[in-house]
Protein backbone atom coordinates (compact mmCIF):
# COMPACT_ATOMS: atom_id res chain seq x y z
CA UNK A 1 0.00 0.00 0.00
CA UNK A 2 1.34 3.42 -0.95
CA UNK A 3 1.84 6.08 1.73
CA UNK A 4 -0.17 9.31 1.23
CA UNK A 5 3.14 11.20 0.80
CA UNK A 6 4.34 9.01 -2.08
CA UNK A 7 5.54 11.19 -4.94
CA UNK A 8 3.37 10.79 -8.03
CA UNK A 9 5.06 10.86 -11.46
CA UNK A 10 3.32 11.52 -14.77
CA UNK A 11 2.72 8.64 -17.22
CA UNK A 12 5.57 7.37 -19.41
CA UNK A 13 5.51 9.82 -22.37
CA UNK A 14 6.28 6.97 -24.81
CA UNK A 15 3.56 4.74 -23.37
CA UNK A 16 5.97 1.88 -22.61
CA UNK A 17 5.01 1.64 -18.91
CA UNK A 18 8.60 2.28 -17.81
CA UNK A 19 9.53 3.49 -14.35
CA UNK A 20 11.22 6.84 -13.68
CA UNK A 21 14.87 6.53 -12.69
CA UNK A 22 17.50 8.66 -10.99
CA UNK A 23 19.69 10.58 -13.40
CA UNK A 24 22.76 9.90 -11.29
CA UNK A 25 22.58 6.18 -10.56
CA UNK A 26 19.58 4.76 -12.42
CA UNK A 27 17.72 3.87 -9.18
CA UNK A 28 13.96 3.34 -9.69
CA UNK A 29 12.14 6.27 -8.09
CA UNK A 30 8.64 4.78 -7.79
CA UNK A 31 7.10 4.51 -4.37
CA UNK A 32 9.39 6.91 -2.51
CA UNK A 33 8.11 9.77 -0.41
CA UNK A 34 10.90 12.33 -0.60
CA UNK A 35 12.34 14.16 -3.62
CA UNK A 36 15.86 12.76 -3.47
CA UNK A 37 17.31 9.45 -4.62
CA UNK A 38 17.64 7.01 -1.68
CA UNK A 39 20.69 5.49 -3.37
CA UNK A 40 22.85 8.49 -4.31
CA UNK A 41 20.98 11.44 -2.82
CA UNK A 42 20.46 13.34 -6.07
CA UNK A 43 17.40 15.57 -5.90
CA UNK A 44 14.63 15.46 -8.50
CA UNK A 45 11.30 17.08 -9.23
CA UNK A 46 8.51 14.78 -10.43
CA UNK A 47 6.99 17.65 -12.43
CA UNK A 48 10.27 18.48 -14.18
CA UNK A 49 11.22 15.63 -16.61
CA UNK A 50 14.73 17.06 -16.92
CA UNK A 51 15.55 16.01 -13.32
CA UNK A 52 14.96 12.26 -13.84
CA UNK A 53 14.97 9.82 -16.78
CA UNK A 54 12.70 7.11 -18.22
CA UNK A 55 15.62 5.23 -19.78
CA UNK A 56 17.34 2.26 -18.21
CA UNK A 57 20.98 2.98 -17.34
CA UNK A 58 23.63 1.61 -19.69
CA UNK A 59 25.03 -1.57 -18.10
CA UNK A 60 28.15 -2.28 -20.08
CA UNK A 61 28.51 -5.97 -19.29
CA UNK A 62 24.88 -6.69 -20.18
CA UNK A 63 25.44 -4.85 -23.43
CA UNK A 64 28.78 -6.41 -24.42
CA UNK A 65 28.98 -9.91 -22.96
CA UNK A 66 26.25 -11.68 -24.99
CA UNK A 67 27.83 -10.53 -28.26
CA UNK A 68 31.36 -11.30 -27.10
CA UNK A 69 30.40 -14.80 -25.90
CA UNK A 70 28.55 -15.44 -29.15
CA UNK A 71 31.59 -14.30 -31.14
CA UNK A 72 34.08 -16.43 -29.19
CA UNK A 73 31.74 -19.46 -29.19
CA UNK A 74 31.18 -19.35 -32.95
CA UNK A 75 34.87 -18.64 -33.50
CA UNK A 76 35.71 -21.75 -31.46
CA UNK A 77 33.33 -23.92 -33.51
CA UNK A 78 34.89 -22.68 -36.75
CA UNK A 79 38.37 -23.40 -35.39
CA UNK A 80 37.34 -26.95 -34.42
CA UNK A 81 35.93 -27.37 -37.92
CA UNK A 82 39.16 -26.27 -39.58
CA UNK A 83 41.49 -28.11 -37.22
CA UNK A 84 39.58 -31.38 -37.51
CA UNK A 85 39.95 -31.37 -41.27
CA UNK A 86 43.58 -30.12 -41.21
CA UNK A 87 42.47 -27.02 -43.09
CA UNK A 88 44.86 -24.41 -41.79
CA UNK A 89 44.38 -21.66 -44.32
CA UNK A 90 42.54 -18.41 -44.98
CA UNK A 91 39.40 -19.61 -43.23
CA UNK A 92 41.17 -20.21 -39.93
CA UNK A 93 43.87 -17.55 -39.91
CA UNK A 94 41.96 -14.70 -41.56
CA UNK A 95 38.28 -15.62 -41.50
CA UNK A 96 37.93 -16.53 -37.83
CA UNK A 97 39.54 -13.38 -36.33
CA UNK A 98 37.70 -11.14 -38.81
CA UNK A 99 34.41 -12.80 -37.92
CA UNK A 100 34.97 -12.63 -34.15
CA UNK A 101 35.97 -8.96 -34.43
CA UNK A 102 33.03 -8.11 -36.66
CA UNK A 103 30.56 -9.81 -34.30
CA UNK A 104 31.94 -7.88 -31.35
CA UNK A 105 32.05 -4.63 -33.31
CA UNK A 106 28.59 -4.96 -34.84
CA UNK A 107 26.43 -2.78 -32.59
CA UNK A 108 23.47 -1.15 -34.35
CA UNK A 109 22.94 1.40 -31.57
CA UNK A 110 26.43 1.74 -30.16
CA UNK A 111 27.19 4.40 -27.56
CA UNK A 112 30.34 6.09 -28.83
CA UNK A 113 32.15 6.83 -25.52
CA UNK A 114 31.58 3.31 -24.16
CA UNK A 115 32.19 1.78 -27.53
CA UNK A 116 35.70 3.08 -27.86
CA UNK A 117 36.93 1.76 -24.54
CA UNK A 118 35.04 -1.47 -23.97
CA UNK A 119 35.12 -2.75 -27.52
CA UNK A 120 38.91 -2.76 -27.51
CA UNK A 121 39.08 -4.27 -24.05
CA UNK A 122 36.70 -7.08 -25.01
CA UNK A 123 38.46 -7.67 -28.32
CA UNK A 124 41.83 -7.97 -26.62
CA UNK A 125 40.43 -10.35 -23.99
CA UNK A 126 38.58 -12.49 -26.53
CA UNK A 127 41.74 -13.57 -28.40
CA UNK A 128 43.44 -15.33 -25.46
CA UNK A 129 40.07 -16.72 -24.34
CA UNK A 130 39.53 -18.28 -27.78
CA UNK A 131 43.10 -19.61 -27.92
CA UNK A 132 42.88 -21.03 -24.37
CA UNK A 133 39.65 -22.80 -25.36
CA UNK A 134 41.47 -24.38 -28.31
CA UNK A 135 44.38 -25.41 -26.09
CA UNK A 136 42.04 -26.83 -23.45
CA UNK A 137 40.24 -28.79 -26.16
CA UNK A 138 43.52 -30.30 -27.35
CA UNK A 139 43.38 -28.63 -30.75
CA UNK A 140 46.42 -26.38 -30.28
CA UNK A 141 49.62 -26.69 -28.31
CA UNK A 142 51.41 -23.82 -26.58
CA UNK A 143 53.45 -22.93 -29.64
CA UNK A 144 50.48 -22.97 -31.97
CA UNK A 145 48.50 -20.97 -29.40
CA UNK A 146 51.15 -18.25 -29.29
CA UNK A 147 51.24 -18.07 -33.08
CA UNK A 148 47.45 -17.79 -33.14
CA UNK A 149 47.49 -14.91 -30.65
CA UNK A 150 50.00 -13.04 -32.83
CA UNK A 151 47.98 -13.63 -36.02
CA UNK A 152 44.52 -13.16 -34.54
CA UNK A 153 45.02 -9.91 -32.58
CA UNK A 154 45.58 -7.43 -35.46
CA UNK A 155 43.02 -9.13 -37.69
CA UNK A 156 40.46 -9.09 -34.91
CA UNK A 157 40.94 -5.33 -34.54
CA UNK A 158 40.37 -5.00 -38.30
CA UNK A 159 37.24 -7.11 -37.81
CA UNK A 160 35.98 -4.70 -35.14
CA UNK A 161 35.95 -1.86 -37.62
CA UNK A 162 34.38 -4.14 -40.22
CA UNK A 163 31.58 -4.74 -37.71
CA UNK A 164 31.17 -1.00 -37.11
CA UNK A 165 31.12 -0.39 -40.86
CA UNK A 166 28.49 -3.09 -41.39
CA UNK A 167 26.29 -1.60 -38.67
CA UNK A 168 26.32 1.78 -40.44
CA UNK A 169 26.11 0.31 -43.95
CA UNK A 170 23.10 -1.85 -43.17
CA UNK A 171 21.26 0.66 -40.98
CA UNK A 172 19.31 2.32 -43.81
CA UNK A 173 18.73 -0.93 -45.72
CA UNK A 174 17.35 -2.74 -42.69
CA UNK A 175 14.86 0.02 -41.94
CA UNK A 176 12.90 -1.12 -44.98
CA UNK A 177 12.09 -4.46 -43.31
CA UNK A 178 9.30 -4.91 -40.83
CA UNK A 179 10.96 -7.76 -38.90
CA UNK A 180 11.54 -6.72 -35.26
CA UNK A 181 14.97 -8.34 -34.96
CA UNK A 182 16.09 -7.02 -38.35
CA UNK A 183 19.11 -5.28 -36.89
CA UNK A 184 20.68 -8.65 -36.13
CA UNK A 185 20.31 -10.13 -39.63
CA UNK A 186 23.82 -9.04 -40.78
CA UNK A 187 25.22 -11.30 -38.02
CA UNK A 188 24.21 -14.28 -40.18
CA UNK A 189 26.31 -12.83 -42.98
CA UNK A 190 29.28 -12.21 -40.67
CA UNK A 191 29.20 -15.79 -39.34
CA UNK A 192 29.79 -17.15 -42.86
CA UNK A 193 33.04 -15.18 -43.38
CA UNK A 194 35.44 -18.06 -42.46
CA UNK A 195 33.59 -20.52 -44.70
CA UNK A 196 33.52 -18.05 -47.59
CA UNK A 197 37.26 -17.41 -47.26
CA UNK A 198 37.95 -21.14 -47.11
CA UNK A 199 35.97 -21.70 -50.31
CA UNK A 200 37.73 -18.76 -51.95
CA UNK A 201 41.10 -20.24 -51.02
CA UNK A 202 40.14 -23.60 -52.49
CA UNK A 203 38.95 -21.93 -55.67
CA UNK A 204 41.75 -19.46 -56.29
CA UNK A 205 44.85 -20.23 -54.24
CA UNK A 206 47.24 -22.93 -55.44
CA UNK A 207 47.79 -25.76 -52.93
CA UNK A 208 50.67 -25.10 -50.56
CA UNK A 209 53.61 -27.38 -51.29
CA UNK A 210 55.33 -29.30 -48.50
CA UNK A 211 57.70 -26.92 -46.76
CA UNK A 212 61.41 -27.61 -46.31
CA UNK A 213 63.68 -25.51 -44.13
CA UNK A 214 67.43 -25.70 -44.66
CA UNK A 215 69.97 -24.18 -42.29
CA UNK A 216 73.71 -24.01 -42.98
CA UNK A 217 76.49 -23.54 -40.50
CA UNK A 218 80.24 -23.86 -40.86
CA UNK A 219 81.70 -25.83 -37.97
CA UNK A 220 85.39 -25.50 -37.08
CA UNK A 221 86.06 -29.24 -37.15
CA UNK A 222 86.74 -31.93 -39.72
CA UNK A 223 84.00 -34.00 -41.29
CA UNK A 224 84.30 -37.12 -39.17
CA UNK A 225 84.40 -35.14 -35.95
CA UNK A 226 81.31 -33.25 -37.06
CA UNK A 227 79.66 -36.59 -37.83
CA UNK A 228 80.40 -37.83 -34.33
CA UNK A 229 79.05 -34.61 -32.85
CA UNK A 230 75.61 -34.54 -34.47
CA UNK A 231 72.70 -34.57 -32.09
CA UNK A 232 68.95 -34.38 -32.27
CA UNK A 233 67.12 -31.49 -30.62
CA UNK A 234 66.28 -33.73 -27.69
CA UNK A 235 69.95 -34.47 -26.99
CA UNK A 236 71.36 -30.94 -26.96
CA UNK A 237 72.86 -30.08 -23.55
CA UNK A 238 72.39 -26.29 -23.41
CA UNK A 239 69.08 -24.53 -22.82
CA UNK A 240 66.92 -24.01 -25.92
CA UNK A 241 65.95 -20.48 -27.07
CA UNK A 242 62.90 -19.04 -25.30
CA UNK A 243 60.60 -19.63 -28.25
CA UNK A 244 61.32 -23.36 -28.20
CA UNK A 245 61.30 -23.53 -24.41
CA UNK A 246 57.95 -21.80 -24.19
CA UNK A 247 56.31 -23.27 -27.24
CA UNK A 248 57.38 -26.87 -27.65
CA UNK A 249 57.12 -29.77 -25.21
CA UNK A 250 60.29 -30.11 -23.11
CA UNK A 251 62.49 -33.07 -24.03
CA UNK A 252 62.70 -35.63 -21.25
CA UNK A 253 64.96 -38.38 -22.59
CA UNK A 254 65.89 -40.39 -25.66
CA UNK A 255 65.52 -44.14 -26.05
CA UNK A 256 67.48 -46.08 -28.68
CA UNK A 257 70.34 -44.97 -30.85
CA UNK A 258 70.67 -44.37 -34.57
CA UNK A 259 73.81 -45.92 -36.02
CA UNK A 260 72.59 -47.68 -39.14
CA UNK A 261 69.65 -47.57 -41.57
CA UNK A 262 66.48 -48.78 -39.85
CA UNK A 263 67.62 -47.83 -36.33
CA UNK A 264 65.07 -45.93 -34.28
CA UNK A 265 65.39 -43.17 -31.71
CA UNK A 266 62.39 -42.50 -29.52
CA UNK A 267 62.42 -38.93 -28.24
CA UNK A 268 60.23 -38.59 -25.16
CA UNK A 269 58.88 -35.23 -23.99
CA UNK A 270 56.94 -33.95 -21.03
CA UNK A 271 53.16 -34.28 -21.30
CA UNK A 272 53.26 -37.78 -22.87
CA UNK A 273 54.52 -36.36 -26.17
CA UNK A 274 56.93 -38.36 -28.25
CA UNK A 275 58.56 -38.53 -31.66
CA UNK A 276 59.92 -41.74 -33.12
CA UNK A 277 62.64 -41.19 -35.73
CA UNK A 278 63.94 -43.94 -37.99
CA UNK A 279 67.15 -43.66 -40.02
CA UNK A 280 66.63 -43.95 -43.76
CA UNK A 281 70.18 -43.12 -44.89
CA UNK A 282 73.42 -43.34 -42.91
CA UNK A 283 76.66 -42.54 -44.71
CA UNK A 284 79.24 -41.71 -42.02
CA UNK A 285 80.85 -38.35 -42.59
CA UNK A 286 78.43 -37.45 -45.38
CA UNK A 287 74.74 -37.69 -44.68
CA UNK A 288 72.23 -38.86 -42.16
CA UNK A 289 68.57 -38.89 -43.16
CA UNK A 290 65.68 -39.90 -40.96
CA UNK A 291 61.92 -40.05 -41.09
CA UNK A 292 59.49 -39.37 -38.30
CA UNK A 293 57.35 -42.47 -38.03
CA UNK A 294 55.33 -41.48 -34.99
CA UNK A 295 54.29 -38.07 -33.73
CA UNK A 296 52.22 -38.14 -30.57
CA UNK A 297 50.87 -35.10 -28.68
CA UNK A 298 53.40 -32.90 -30.45
CA UNK A 299 51.41 -30.05 -32.03
CA UNK A 300 49.61 -32.78 -34.01
CA UNK A 301 46.93 -30.49 -35.37
CA UNK A 302 49.25 -27.82 -36.73
CA UNK A 303 52.61 -29.36 -37.61
CA UNK A 304 53.23 -32.70 -39.25
CA UNK A 305 56.87 -33.75 -39.03
CA UNK A 306 57.86 -36.00 -41.92
CA UNK A 307 61.59 -36.29 -42.20
CA UNK A 308 64.92 -34.52 -41.94
CA UNK A 309 68.58 -34.94 -42.71
CA UNK A 310 72.08 -33.79 -41.81
CA UNK A 311 74.41 -33.32 -44.78
CA UNK A 312 78.10 -32.77 -44.12
CA UNK A 313 80.12 -30.96 -46.82
CA UNK A 314 83.82 -30.39 -46.26
CA UNK A 315 84.73 -26.73 -46.74
CA UNK A 316 88.43 -27.48 -46.23
CA UNK A 317 90.38 -29.90 -44.08
CA UNK A 318 89.28 -28.41 -40.81
CA UNK A 319 85.87 -26.94 -41.54
CA UNK A 320 82.58 -28.62 -42.38
CA UNK A 321 79.31 -27.18 -43.64
CA UNK A 322 76.27 -28.89 -42.19
CA UNK A 323 72.80 -28.82 -43.72
CA UNK A 324 69.80 -30.03 -41.84
CA UNK A 325 66.63 -30.29 -43.92
CA UNK A 326 63.70 -31.26 -41.77
CA UNK A 327 60.27 -30.54 -43.14
CA UNK A 328 58.91 -28.32 -40.49
CA UNK A 329 57.14 -25.04 -40.61
CA UNK A 330 57.75 -22.26 -38.21
CA UNK A 331 60.28 -22.84 -35.49
CA UNK A 332 62.56 -24.82 -37.69
CA UNK A 333 65.30 -22.30 -38.12
CA UNK A 334 65.66 -21.41 -34.48
CA UNK A 335 65.53 -25.11 -33.64
CA UNK A 336 68.25 -25.80 -36.20
CA UNK A 337 70.55 -23.15 -34.80
CA UNK A 338 70.00 -24.53 -31.33
CA UNK A 339 70.98 -28.02 -32.49
CA UNK A 340 73.97 -26.81 -34.48
CA UNK A 341 75.20 -24.90 -31.43
CA UNK A 342 74.84 -28.13 -29.49
CA UNK A 343 77.26 -29.78 -31.88
CA UNK A 344 80.07 -27.33 -31.29
CA UNK A 345 79.65 -26.69 -27.57
CA UNK A 346 82.42 -28.18 -25.42
CA UNK A 347 81.31 -31.39 -23.70
CA UNK A 348 83.13 -33.76 -21.37
CA UNK A 349 84.90 -36.89 -22.61
CA UNK A 350 82.14 -39.18 -21.27
CA UNK A 351 79.40 -37.20 -23.03
CA UNK A 352 81.48 -37.16 -26.19
CA UNK A 353 81.90 -40.93 -26.04
CA UNK A 354 78.14 -41.34 -25.58
CA UNK A 355 77.51 -39.39 -28.73
CA UNK A 356 79.70 -41.44 -31.09
CA UNK A 357 77.44 -42.76 -33.86
CA UNK A 358 79.94 -44.78 -35.84
CA UNK A 359 79.56 -48.50 -35.33
CA UNK A 360 82.31 -49.54 -32.88
CA UNK A 361 84.64 -52.37 -33.90
CA UNK B 1 32.24 -35.69 -54.35
CA UNK B 2 30.65 -36.52 -51.00
CA UNK B 3 27.32 -38.36 -50.84
CA UNK B 4 25.25 -39.17 -47.78
CA UNK B 5 22.13 -41.32 -47.77
CA UNK B 6 19.97 -42.09 -44.76
CA UNK B 7 17.21 -44.60 -45.57
CA UNK B 8 13.79 -44.59 -43.89
CA UNK B 9 15.07 -47.54 -41.80
CA UNK B 10 18.10 -45.47 -40.70
CA UNK B 11 20.61 -47.32 -42.86
CA UNK B 12 23.57 -45.04 -43.57
CA UNK B 13 25.50 -45.02 -46.81
CA UNK B 14 28.11 -42.30 -47.00
CA UNK B 15 30.95 -41.98 -49.42
CA UNK B 16 33.60 -39.49 -50.34
CA UNK B 17 36.57 -39.62 -52.66
CA UNK B 18 39.91 -37.89 -53.06
CA UNK B 19 41.99 -37.69 -56.20
CA UNK B 20 45.63 -38.51 -55.48
CA UNK B 21 48.51 -37.49 -57.69
CA UNK B 22 50.17 -40.84 -57.22
CA UNK B 23 50.08 -44.27 -58.76
CA UNK B 24 47.96 -46.93 -57.10
CA UNK B 25 51.18 -48.63 -55.93
CA UNK B 26 52.28 -45.48 -54.13
CA UNK B 27 48.81 -44.92 -52.69
CA UNK B 28 48.64 -48.54 -51.51
CA UNK B 29 52.03 -48.13 -49.83
CA UNK B 30 50.57 -45.19 -47.91
CA UNK B 31 47.48 -47.22 -46.97
CA UNK B 32 49.64 -50.08 -45.75
CA UNK B 33 51.00 -47.92 -42.97
CA UNK B 34 47.79 -48.90 -41.25
CA UNK B 35 47.88 -47.05 -37.95
CA UNK B 36 49.12 -43.80 -39.51
CA UNK B 37 46.58 -44.04 -42.34
CA UNK B 38 43.63 -44.72 -40.05
CA UNK B 39 44.72 -41.96 -37.68
CA UNK B 40 44.42 -39.49 -40.56
CA UNK B 41 40.67 -39.68 -40.05
CA UNK B 42 39.67 -36.86 -37.68
CA UNK B 43 38.00 -39.26 -35.20
CA UNK B 44 40.22 -42.34 -35.40
CA UNK B 45 43.27 -41.84 -33.25
CA UNK B 46 44.94 -45.23 -33.30
CA UNK B 47 44.53 -48.81 -34.41
CA UNK B 48 45.66 -51.72 -32.26
CA UNK B 49 45.07 -55.45 -32.23
CA UNK B 50 43.04 -57.19 -29.53
CA UNK B 51 46.12 -57.28 -27.24
CA UNK B 52 46.70 -53.56 -27.60
CA UNK B 53 49.75 -53.76 -29.92
CA UNK B 54 49.81 -50.92 -32.40
CA UNK B 55 49.26 -52.09 -35.96
CA UNK B 56 51.87 -50.15 -37.90
CA UNK B 57 51.36 -52.23 -41.04
CA UNK B 58 48.18 -53.63 -42.53
CA UNK B 59 47.47 -56.93 -40.74
CA UNK B 60 45.92 -59.99 -42.41
CA UNK B 61 42.20 -60.33 -42.96
CA UNK B 62 40.27 -61.41 -39.89
CA UNK B 63 42.44 -59.53 -37.38
CA UNK B 64 40.45 -58.29 -34.39
CA UNK B 65 40.86 -54.54 -33.96
CA UNK B 66 40.58 -52.00 -31.19
CA UNK B 67 39.95 -48.59 -32.70
CA UNK B 68 40.77 -45.51 -30.62
CA UNK B 69 38.33 -42.66 -31.28
CA UNK B 70 38.70 -39.11 -30.13
CA UNK B 71 38.46 -35.45 -30.88
CA UNK B 72 40.12 -32.85 -28.72
CA UNK B 73 40.61 -34.40 -25.30
CA UNK B 74 37.68 -36.82 -25.54
CA UNK B 75 38.73 -40.42 -26.10
CA UNK B 76 37.01 -43.80 -26.24
CA UNK B 77 37.66 -47.17 -27.80
CA UNK B 78 35.55 -49.23 -30.19
CA UNK B 79 36.14 -52.69 -31.58
CA UNK B 80 36.11 -54.19 -35.04
CA UNK B 81 37.51 -56.75 -37.44
CA UNK B 82 39.49 -56.37 -40.62
CA UNK B 83 37.04 -58.11 -42.94
CA UNK B 84 38.57 -57.51 -46.33
CA UNK B 85 42.07 -56.96 -47.71
CA UNK B 86 42.61 -56.89 -51.45
CA UNK B 87 46.27 -55.90 -51.94
CA UNK B 88 46.73 -52.83 -54.12
CA UNK B 89 43.02 -52.21 -54.21
CA UNK B 90 41.00 -52.06 -51.03
CA UNK B 91 40.56 -52.92 -47.40
CA UNK B 92 37.57 -52.76 -45.09
CA UNK B 93 36.97 -53.08 -41.37
CA UNK B 94 34.01 -52.98 -39.05
CA UNK B 95 33.73 -50.28 -36.40
CA UNK B 96 31.41 -51.37 -33.58
CA UNK B 97 30.62 -50.18 -30.10
CA UNK B 98 32.31 -52.06 -27.27
CA UNK B 99 28.83 -52.24 -25.62
CA UNK B 100 27.32 -54.40 -28.33
CA UNK B 101 26.69 -54.81 -32.02
CA UNK B 102 23.42 -52.92 -32.14
CA UNK B 103 24.33 -49.76 -30.27
CA UNK B 104 26.54 -46.77 -30.95
CA UNK B 105 26.24 -46.62 -34.75
CA UNK B 106 27.68 -49.98 -35.91
CA UNK B 107 29.31 -49.36 -39.28
CA UNK B 108 31.78 -50.54 -41.84
CA UNK B 109 34.68 -48.52 -43.19
CA UNK B 110 35.98 -49.31 -46.65
CA UNK B 111 38.85 -47.68 -48.50
CA UNK B 112 39.07 -48.41 -52.23
CA UNK B 113 41.69 -47.36 -54.78
CA UNK B 114 40.74 -46.87 -58.44
CA UNK B 115 43.45 -46.05 -60.99
CA UNK B 116 42.81 -42.99 -63.16
CA UNK B 117 46.07 -43.15 -65.11
CA UNK B 118 49.72 -44.05 -64.41
CA UNK B 119 50.25 -41.06 -62.15
CA UNK B 120 46.88 -40.55 -60.56
CA UNK B 121 44.27 -42.56 -58.74
CA UNK B 122 41.11 -42.08 -56.72
CA UNK B 123 40.83 -43.03 -53.09
CA UNK B 124 37.25 -43.66 -52.05
CA UNK B 125 36.05 -43.91 -48.48
CA UNK B 126 32.71 -45.64 -47.98
CA UNK B 127 30.93 -45.83 -44.64
CA UNK B 128 27.91 -48.13 -44.32
CA UNK B 129 26.00 -48.84 -41.15
CA UNK B 130 22.84 -48.32 -39.18
CA UNK B 131 22.19 -45.19 -37.16
CA UNK B 132 21.18 -46.28 -33.67
CA UNK B 133 20.31 -42.98 -31.95
CA UNK B 134 16.92 -42.76 -33.65
CA UNK B 135 15.58 -40.14 -31.29
CA UNK B 136 17.69 -37.59 -33.15
CA UNK B 137 16.09 -35.50 -35.90
CA UNK B 138 17.06 -36.92 -39.29
CA UNK B 139 18.24 -33.52 -40.52
CA UNK B 140 20.74 -33.31 -37.64
CA UNK B 141 21.99 -36.85 -38.37
CA UNK B 142 22.45 -36.02 -42.06
CA UNK B 143 24.23 -32.76 -41.23
CA UNK B 144 26.52 -34.53 -38.75
CA UNK B 145 27.37 -37.35 -41.19
CA UNK B 146 28.00 -34.82 -43.94
CA UNK B 147 30.29 -32.82 -41.71
CA UNK B 148 32.23 -35.91 -40.62
CA UNK B 149 32.69 -37.12 -44.19
CA UNK B 150 33.91 -33.72 -45.37
CA UNK B 151 36.38 -33.63 -42.47
CA UNK B 152 37.53 -37.16 -43.35
CA UNK B 153 37.99 -36.14 -46.97
CA UNK B 154 40.08 -33.09 -46.09
CA UNK B 155 42.20 -35.07 -43.64
CA UNK B 156 42.79 -37.85 -46.16
CA UNK B 157 43.86 -35.31 -48.76
CA UNK B 158 46.44 -33.73 -46.44
CA UNK B 159 47.69 -37.02 -45.00
CA UNK B 160 48.09 -38.83 -48.32
CA UNK B 161 49.86 -35.85 -49.92
CA UNK B 162 52.41 -35.74 -47.07
CA UNK B 163 52.89 -39.49 -47.00
CA UNK B 164 53.39 -39.70 -50.75
CA UNK B 165 55.99 -36.94 -50.47
CA UNK B 166 57.74 -38.90 -47.72
CA UNK B 167 57.61 -42.08 -49.80
CA UNK B 168 59.12 -40.41 -52.84
CA UNK B 169 61.90 -38.83 -50.81
CA UNK B 170 62.66 -42.17 -49.25
CA UNK B 171 62.82 -43.80 -52.66
CA UNK B 172 65.14 -41.06 -53.93
CA UNK B 173 67.34 -41.44 -50.87
CA UNK B 174 67.53 -45.22 -51.36
CA UNK B 175 68.38 -44.76 -55.04
CA UNK B 176 71.22 -42.36 -54.13
CA UNK B 177 72.62 -44.85 -51.66
CA UNK B 178 72.44 -47.66 -54.20
CA UNK B 179 74.26 -45.51 -56.76
CA UNK B 180 77.00 -44.88 -54.20
CA UNK B 181 77.40 -48.59 -53.57
CA UNK B 182 77.61 -49.36 -57.29
CA UNK B 183 80.14 -46.59 -58.06
CA UNK B 184 82.36 -46.08 -55.01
Amino acid sequence: MQSPNTIQFPEDPEGLAREPRCLGCGYRLCGIDHASCPECGQRFNAHDPRTYTWRRPFVWHQYWWPGALLAVGIGFLWCVHFYSGHNLGWGLFVGVPLMVGALIGYRPAAQPPFFKFFIKLIAIVSVPVLVLMLMAGGFAGVFCGLILVVIFTPLLLVGLYLGVFLAYAFASILKQFNFRQREYLPILLVVTIPGALHLAERAFAPPIPVQTTTTYQVLAMDRMRAWDAWVFYEEVDHDPPWILKLGLPNPSHVEGRIQAVGDKEICVYTGDARLVKRATEVTPGERLAFEVIEQRNFENHSIRLIDGSFTFDAVDENRTRVMWQPIEHTVARSLHRHVLRGMVEPVGETRLAQRIRRPQP
Amino acid sequence: MTRIRLSPRWAVHAETSVRLNASTDEAWAVMQRFNAFIAADPYHTRMTDAEGNRLDTLPPRGTALRIGHGIGFTWFERVGTLIRVKPGEAFAFTDLSARGRNTGFPHLYRYTLTPIDDRACELKLTVRGRWSARWMPRAIVLAWLGWVMVQAKWSLRVHTALEIERLRKRKASRATQERKVVSP
